[in-house]
Order: structure tokens, then sequence, then C-alpha cells
């Protein structure tokens, strides 16, 4: 099956992320499985883009990330959206609708 | 700070690892194989750690230099905002910390001895018979009294350590020095706990029979200085006061004596007094006092208990005093309770403290206010400039700022404009004690201090500038956090207003610097006329034309016969110079800050109280008062030819001792008792002047034949010339070589010159006033300009509407000018009680006038109201001259 990366879409990924936190608090590993599994493997969020992105985002204010214990006593860092995060999901849905439109637009007249 | 996003992103990524690890178990596989394909998914773990936390600690930089940058960028958009305020900023924080570097120096600072605060200086209590050689501001003790107090005190004081400062004349290898030395006690060294650079330093065996230790210790700085440091010099002998002394040692560098004002560079025992001071008083003459006394408390003893001590241990010493002197009865009795009183002494002795302690902190007081008047002047800049930007605010408040950011953003451009006038403060300051000392006319190569400001300075000067950032931040910040989004948006043009309470807040902060204005505006004209008053004092005798120089006869090794032939030879020779009219001579020099007196028995003037018979005396020459212009009012001058107990008195004497009576004739005595001889004569009086500095108050004053002197040693001589004699000074010194030629003449300066001197204080003080007044009139000025120009820009409609219906120019230009003064009155009157307040810490420092005297604040306040109606005038023009059309066109 053929697979997109997220590479291509960095621009979407903090969409992506945005929009799998306004369900609640989840840790980076939940982030990952939430977007591939919904996208049905699509979509792979590779670490390597996942960690540094959500510490930007932390630093941006739009999300918040807490440390909790995990059943085996670790550890666990969650994230959640804060009020600053979900305007700036509106904006980043609102933006990604549009381009979309326009590329199918560009698609069609073709 | 770098390690924990590190831990936190390590640990992160690990429980990812782990995750995936058991997932991958989960769908079928191996433990080893599952770690080898998580690692494969996820990279470089190291790699993957270190780019995350990097991505923290980078973003937070980066905000914090957007942050700065954005600040910067908000000042260049306005400069003269930005420059204004740095300006007067750097101006306000420098004067604080070059007042302060002085300040601190002078009045604050310890001597640099460990623990400082054991120590204690003693004081004599009066009355005090037999000579009395002391420095001006500090009681005096014989050196009898001191071995005996020293001794009987161990288990109060780590010992006591006695001091005298003296002229010394260091005849070193190639030139000749003048410069102060201290005599000391053997133990000075050891209670002061100073360690020896080179060498040692002296010790109590050095201090023993009268001449017997001709050892002296150099300041590190003479060393370096006319030494060049060399180590070698320890051991060999140098020429103190024509005496040979051995160098045993160097003190350490930071190390001046007990007087910061007068640094001590050579130190001999006391036991050498012989060899090098000028007086032939035996060091075991009880009367005779000149030594200085600081004692060192043991650990746990109170300064109380060490007082209480003393005063069970003092009578039995002045017992053997009143032995010597052979008191009357009553006179014995009251000898015996004087007390020995103690304070604090870490500061050590400083004739400068005295002096200058008083005028610094009036100084610092001032500079406090003009910074005050910055701050406010800053605050109301950044509000007009608040309430200009407040579209911008609203605009990003609306698109999501919180106004938290706001608020740290707004506080972040404050402290950038105060940190950038503190960094102007401190270049002012590098450039400005120099300075400041220079017109002080202050002599620093006598003293130890520093015309740099040290690390500690730095600190508070660094502390003002944050505080005042933080307070003319604060209010702007306040004030926009409160910003209406709506209502400023919907406001177009530049000519909406929406900043009445701004305007509020803006006229307030006017009001008090006009306020504080008045207070440095009516101090200005005080310490003006005071100066006046000081410069216009009649001082008795006619100072112009007066040259004045001194001779050392004992420095020169001149008997007290061959003084006095000298000096009536070198008079004479003086008044024979062409171009000179009289010349006289006295043994206490005029207005130099010197005295030397005593009590006084005058015959039928018994029923006179205690503290009334004290009078100051000065032995002069035949023709003195000629050539000083001094009137004799009745007898006689002295000749040469006059006996020691035939004395001229001035008028002052004669009124209060005589008042009535024919002074010629009459008789008395010199001390105070019941058995004091009445062998001495008046044979004339002479009208008062001025005699130790042109401010005292006048005193009972007894001249004595200098000729009939036992102990001389300098001769001051006073020399009249004829009009315009620019060649005098040169002309001397060369007849003085021609007669002795290895005689040095010593402070030749003219009379007004001297005068000039003593009022050096008084004049900075003076002239300092009048610039602080005018620059916090100006900020005053700026201030109100700014708000007065805003009130007019805001109510252009309002104006304009006015003029439409019929107001004219003239009564728009008089309405806000009206606004104008009353905001200046409001100051003035917020302003009064504050001088009211403060007028009784400065009156010591004023002469002639009173501080609350209400002509002078009325003339201020008047001053201040008019240039409230000069500030308001441009704004006031520029509203009389609203065209009404266009004003209700805008919009």
């Amino acid at each position: 099956m053929a697979r997109l990366l997220s590479k291509p879409l960095q621009g979407s990924l903090n969409l992506l992320i945005l929009k799998t936190l306004s369900r609640g608090p989840l840790h980076g590993y939940a982030i990952t499985n939430h977007i591939q599994m919904v996208s049905d493997d699509v979509l792979q969020v590779e670490e390597g883009s996942l960690y540094p992105a959500l510490h930007r985002m932390e630093q941006e204010g739009w999300i918040s990330a807490e440390w909790a214990l995990s059943d085996n006593n670790r550890r666990v860092r969650f994230y959640k959206l804060t009020p600053k995060g979900k305007r700036q999901l509106a904006l980043e849905e609102d933006g990604w609708k549009q381009i979309t439109a326009a590329v199918s637009k560009v698609l069609k007249f073709a | 700070m770098r390690d924990k996003p590190f831990k936190d992103a390590s640990d992160e990524i690990a429980w990812h690892f782990e995750q995936r690890v058991q997932q991958y178990m989960r769908e079928g596989m191996s433990e080893a194989e599952a770690r080898t394909a998580a690692r494969k998914q996820m990279g470089n773990l190291t790699a993957l750690t270190e780019e995350t936390a990097e991505t923290s600690i980078f973003i937070w930089f980066e905000t914090f230099k957007r942050e700065i940058l954005l600040a910067l960028r908000m000042l260049r958009r306005a400069p003269t905002v930005a420059a204004v305020a740095i300006l007067s900023l750097g101006l306000g924080i420098g004067a604080n910390t070059v007042v302060f570097t002085l300040m601190k120096q002078v009045v604050l600072d310890y001597l640099p001895v460990p623990q400082p605060e054991q120590l204690v200086i003693l004081h004599n209590q009066d009355p005090e018979f037999g000579h009395e050689w002391s420095n001006g501001m500090h009681s005096s003790f014989s050196y009898p009294m001191y071995r005996d107090l020293n001794a009987a005190t161990p288990r109060i004081f780590d010992g006591i350590l006695a001091f005298r400062a003296i002229d010394v004349t260091l005849s070193g290898r190639e030139s000749t020095e003048n410069l102060t030395g201290g005599m000391v006690s053997g133990n000075f060294f050891q209670v002061l706990r100073v360690a020896p650079w080179r060498g040692r330093l002296l010790t109590a065996a050095d201090d023993q029979a009268p001449g017997a230790n001709p050892v002296a210790v150099l300041g590190y700085g003479l060393w370096k200085r006319s030494f060049g440091g060399d180590p070698g010099l320890v051991g060999q002998t140098v020429v103190v006061n024509q005496h040979p002394f051995v160098v045993v040692g160097i003190a350490p560098p930071q190390f001046y004596g007990i007087d910061v004002s007068r640094r001590a560079d050579l130190f001999v025992p006391l036991s050498m007094k012989a060899d090098v001071v000028p007086d032939t008083r035996p060091l075991s003459d009880r009367m005779d006092h000149w030594a200085s006394l600081i004692g060192r408390l043991k650990p746990g003893v109170s300064q109380q208990q060490a007082a209480a001590a003393l005063t069970v241990i003092y009578p039995q010493f002045l017992n053997q005093d009143a032995a010597v002197l052979k008191l009357s009865a009553t006179g014995r009795q009251k000898y015996l309770h004087k007390r020995l009183e103690i304070t604090e002494g870490g500061q050590g002795y400083a004739s400068l403290r005295d002096d200058l302690s008083n005028p610094l902190k009036i100084l610092m007081a001032m500079v406090g206010i003009v910074l005050l008047i910055t701050i406010v002047n800053v605050a109301n800049l950044l509000i007009a400039r608040g309430v200009a930007r407040q579209r911008e605010m609203a605009i990003r408040l609306s698109v999501g700022a919180g106004k938290a950011a706001l608020m740290r953003q707004l506080l972040i451009e404050s402290l950038m404009l105060a940190m950038l006038g503190g960094c102007l403060g401190i270049a002012v300051a590098y450039s400005g004690t120099p300075a400041l000392l220079h017109a002080l006319s202050f002599d620093l190569s006598s003293a130890s201090i520093s015309a740099r400001p040290d690390w500690h300075v730095m600190l508070v000067a660094a502390t003002v500038t944050f505080a005042a950032g933080l307070i003319f931040g604060l209010l702007p910040a306040w004030q926009s956090a409160r910003t209406d989004v709506g209502a400023a948006l919907k406001t177009q043009g530049s000519f909406g207003h929406t900043g009445g309470g701004t305007n509020w807040l803006r006229r307030a902060l006017v009001v008090g610097q006009v306020a504080l204005s008045l207070v440095l505006l009516t101090s200005a004209i005080l310490f003006t006329r005071s100066l006046q008053n000081l410069e216009n004092i009649n001082v008795g005798f006619n100072t112009a034309n007066l040259l004045k120089f001194n001779v050392s006869g004992l420095q020169a090794g001149y008997s007290q016969a061959r003084i006095k032939s000298f000096g009536e030879e070198l008079r004479q020779k003086l008044a024979a110079l062409p171009g000179v009219e009289m010349a006289g001579i006295a043994t206490v020099p005029l207005l130099q800050d010197t005295d030397e007196g005593g009590e006084v028995t005058v015959e039928g003037s018994a029923g006179l109280k205690e503290g009334r018979r004290s009078y100051d005396d000065n032995s002069v020459s035949p023709d003195f008062f000629t050539a000083m212009q001094i009137p004799l009012l009745a007898g006689r001058q002295f000749t040469p030819s006059d006996s020691a107990n035939v004395h001229i008195v001035n008028e002052t004497f004669v009124k209060r001792f005589l008042p009535g009576k024919n002074p010629i004739g009459t008789h008395f005595g010199f001390g105070d008792g019941d058995n004091v001889k009445l062998d001495q004569t008046i044979i004339g009086v002479v009208a008062d002047s001025q005699h130790s500095t042109i401010r005292s108050p006048k005193i009972p004053f007894v001249y004595s034949p200098y000729l009939a002197e036992p102990h001389l040693s300098s001769l001051y001589f006073y020399v009249r010339l004829r009009s315009n004699q620019p060649n005098a000074a040169s002309a001397i010194r060369a007849l003085i070589h021609q007669m002795d030629a290895g005689l040095p003449v010593n402070d030749m300066d003219s009379m007004t010159e001297v005068i000039d001197e003593s009022l050096f204080v008084e004049r900075s003080l003076g002239y300092l006033s009048i610039g602080f007044a005018l620059l916090a009139t100006l900020l005053a000025v700026v201030g109100l300009y700014g708000v007065m120009s805003y009130s007019v820009t805001s109510r252009y409609r309002e104006l304009g509407i006015r003029m439409a219906v019929g107001a004219t120019p003239e009564r728009v230009l008089a309405m806000v000018l009206r606004e104008s003064a009353y905001l200046g009155m409001g100051g003035a009157l917020c302003g009064i009680p504050i001088v009211l307040a403060t007028a009784g810490s400065i009156r010591a420092a004023l002469y002639g006038v009173q501080p609350n005297n209400p002509v002078i604040w009325c003339s201020a306040v008047a001053l201040l109201i008019a240039i409230a109606l000069l500030a308001g005038f441009i704004p006031a023009w520029n509203a009389a001259r609203i065209d009404p059309h266009s004003a209700l066109r805008a919009e």
C-alpha cells in the first residue's frame, strides 16, 4: 500500500496534531497511533517530526504539557490543547479547507 | 536550565520507544525483532532527543530575542520620545551615581581594617586647661593621659591607639617633598590589625624612651611614588623634618591612616615627637593636649559598658592633672567631674566628613528629586505614547494576544529604555565624578578618595535603573491593559480620544513634577541668597590687594631668637619693596579655620556666667593692624619693645567684659578660677574682624605681641600692596630667597583667594542647586507642554465648535492658558508643604536667610506659574488658530 509520509505534509502536521488533541489530552505515542488509525494507515507521523513539532507548539502556547504516571509508574508526558491552540486549530482548519478546495478546482479544470 | 529539556525529551522518547516495542510484540514479533523494528522506525534516538530538546531551548531564546527586537523597533519608531527619555534618565541616574560615589566614600565608608565596628573614638570634655594643639574637630589628650588610659583598660579594650597628623618634609634621594604624616603610638597598627606589606610595622617597643627610636613606616603610595617600590628601601635611612629615620617597613596599599580626607604617607612613633614637631613642650607634660585616641573594644564589650567602666577609671588620672594644675577647691571639683565620652569610630576621623556630610546629603536629596522628576516625565511620555498606540494595542488584542503578553511587551520596552538610560548614566558618572570633585575644588592628592565609582556604587545604580524602569513602565502598561478594544477600534483618525482617564493621570503626574520642581527652585534661590550674603560679609579688614604667605622657621631649624629677628627683618624689607605699603605678621592664620584661645578673668567682671568668658587670641607684629586696615579705636598698637603682658582687645571684648568703662589700662588674667592673677594689661582696642572663618560669630579677642611669645614656629605674613601689583609674589619670593635660600615659602595667595576657597562648599552648593533647579524646571516644562498639546489636540472638534458659535481666538487662547496656569498653580500648591517640611534640614547650610521665608517661596511659585504659562503658550496659540470649518469636517 502506498504510504503518504508526513514529511511532504509538514505544514499540515500542526493541524493533524491540534485536531487529534481537540478530543482530549494524549501522549505522543497515542497521537501517532490515532492519526495512523483514523487515516487507515495512510498517514504515518514520524517520531523525528512529531516531537520537535510538539515542543515547538508548546512554546507557541498552543498546547500545554503535563507529566503523569503510567500504570507501571513511568513518567509519561501528556499534551493538552490550550484556548490559544483552539483558535489556532480553527485558523488552520479554515486554511486547509481553502487549499483543498483550490486544489480540487484546479484538478477538475484540467 | 539546559539539562531539564534534555531529561524531559529523553524520558518521553524512551517511553515512546517502549510502547512501540510492546505493540510490535503484541503483533507477534519476538522482543529482539520488535526492538530492531522500533529502532528502524524511530531512527537515531539520541539525535531525536537532542533535536526535540533544542527546539524548546531555541524557541525560548527566539521568543526572548524577538521581544527585545520588537521593543527596540518600537523605540526606533518614536525616536524623539526614546531620545528624550534616555537622555533625561541618563542625566538623572548619572547625577545620582556621581553624588553617591562621593557620599559613600566621605560619609558611609568604614576604615579598611578588620572589624572596624569595634573601634570607638574617645572624647574629652571641657573644661580644659593648659595647651591644646588640636585638629579642630576632635578633642585631644596629653601623652601621659594616653599612657595611663591604655595601661588601665586591658579588660575593656584590645588596646587604645594614639594618633596625631603632622606636616612632614621628607628629604629623599633627589627631591624634597611636603606631605602629611602621622605620629602614632607603638600599638597603632596592632590595634587597627593592619599587616605589613614589606618589613615590619611599629610596635610598642618603638614607643618608649623619648627620642630613642628613630624608625618610620612608609605608606604604600609614597613608597611606590617616590621610591619606585624599591624593596631595598627597608633598612635604609630617610630624612624627616631634618632628622634621620630608618625605614622599618611599608604599610599595605589600602591603608591611609585614620582620616580618609587626609591620607598619612609616613608613620613615626609618638616618642619621636621632639624630632618631628616644631614644639618644645616635653612628652611628659600633662597639660599639653595633642593626641587623638581610638580604642578597639574587646569582643563582647558594648559601648555602654566601656563608657561606664571609663567613668570609674578616669577621675584618678584627672586627679593627677589637677595636682599639676594647682586648681582651687571648686575648680578642682568641677575638673574631676569631667567625663570621658566614647562614640563609634569605625569610620575614623574625617575633617571632610564634618564639612561635607551635610552638603552632600542635601545634594543627594536634590539629585534624588531630579531623578524622581525624570521618572515621572518618562512615565508621562510613555503614557502619551500608549495613547497613540491604542489602536495598535487593540488590534493585537483582537487577534488573540493576551493582556499579560501586551503588558510584558510594554514592560520590556520600558526596561530597555531604563537600561539604555542607565548605561548613559554610568558613562556620565565616570566622567562626571572627577568634574564634580574639581567643581568642589577638591584636592585628591592629599585625600584617599577615588573619583571612580566602585562596584558597590554600580550595583546601586543598576538597582535604581531597574526600579526606575519598573515604575515608569508599570503605569503605561497598566493603562494600556485597560484598553477597550471596541472603542479603540471604532475611533477613526487621529483626533479621537478615548483617554479621558489617561489625561487625568497625566495631569496628576505633571502636578507632581511641578511640585518637586518648586522644592528645587526654592532651595536654589535660598542657596544663592545665602552665597551672596556670605560673599558680602564685611570681614572687618580690607581684603583687596592683600597677599599672604607663611614661612616655618622651626622646620628650617631656626632658634626662637632667630625666628624673631628674621621676622622683623623680613617685615621691614617687605615694607621697603616698591609696590608694598605695609606688612604685618600673625602666628595664627586668618580665615583658615584655625583658632586658639582659652578663658579670661577680667577685673570687675566677676558676675559673668560660665561659658561667657572664653576668648580667641593671636600674636601679631607691630603695624599688623595698619597692614590689615583694622581700625584702632583707642590706645596704641604694639611696638617691638612690648612685654608679654600687654594686649590689644577687640570691641566685643570691651562690650562683654567692660561695658561702659574705659578699657585702656584695665587688668585681666588668663584662666578661670578663684586664684587667677590679674597681671595682664589692655593697651589698645581695635574694631571687630572675622578671624577663624568669615561666618563665625563675634567673640572677644585678645592680641598679644608676637616678639614676646616663647614658642614660635610658623609666621604668617600679610602684605598690603598698592593696587595692581601682578609681580608682587615673585618679588617677595626673590627677597626671601636672597635672605635664606633654604627657607621654603608656603601657601602664597591673595586674601580674596583665601575667602573664595573658604566658601567652596557654599559656592558649589549654590551653583549645583541652580543647575538642578533649571534641569527640573525644564523637565516640568516638557511635561506641561506635552499634556497641554495633547489636551488641545483631543479637543480639536470641541474648540472648533466653540469658535464656530462665536468664541474669539483670544478667548480660546486665554482658556487654554488658564488651564496650563491651573496645572502650574496646583503643582506649586502641592509643593509648598514639601518646601516647608524640608526647610529644617537645610537651615544649617544657610547663612543670613531663613528657609521658610515666604517671600522666597512665593517668588518661586510665581516663577513656576509664569513658566507654566510659557509652556502652555504654543498649544494655546495652536488652539486659537483652529479653523472652525476644517475642525467640523474632521472625522
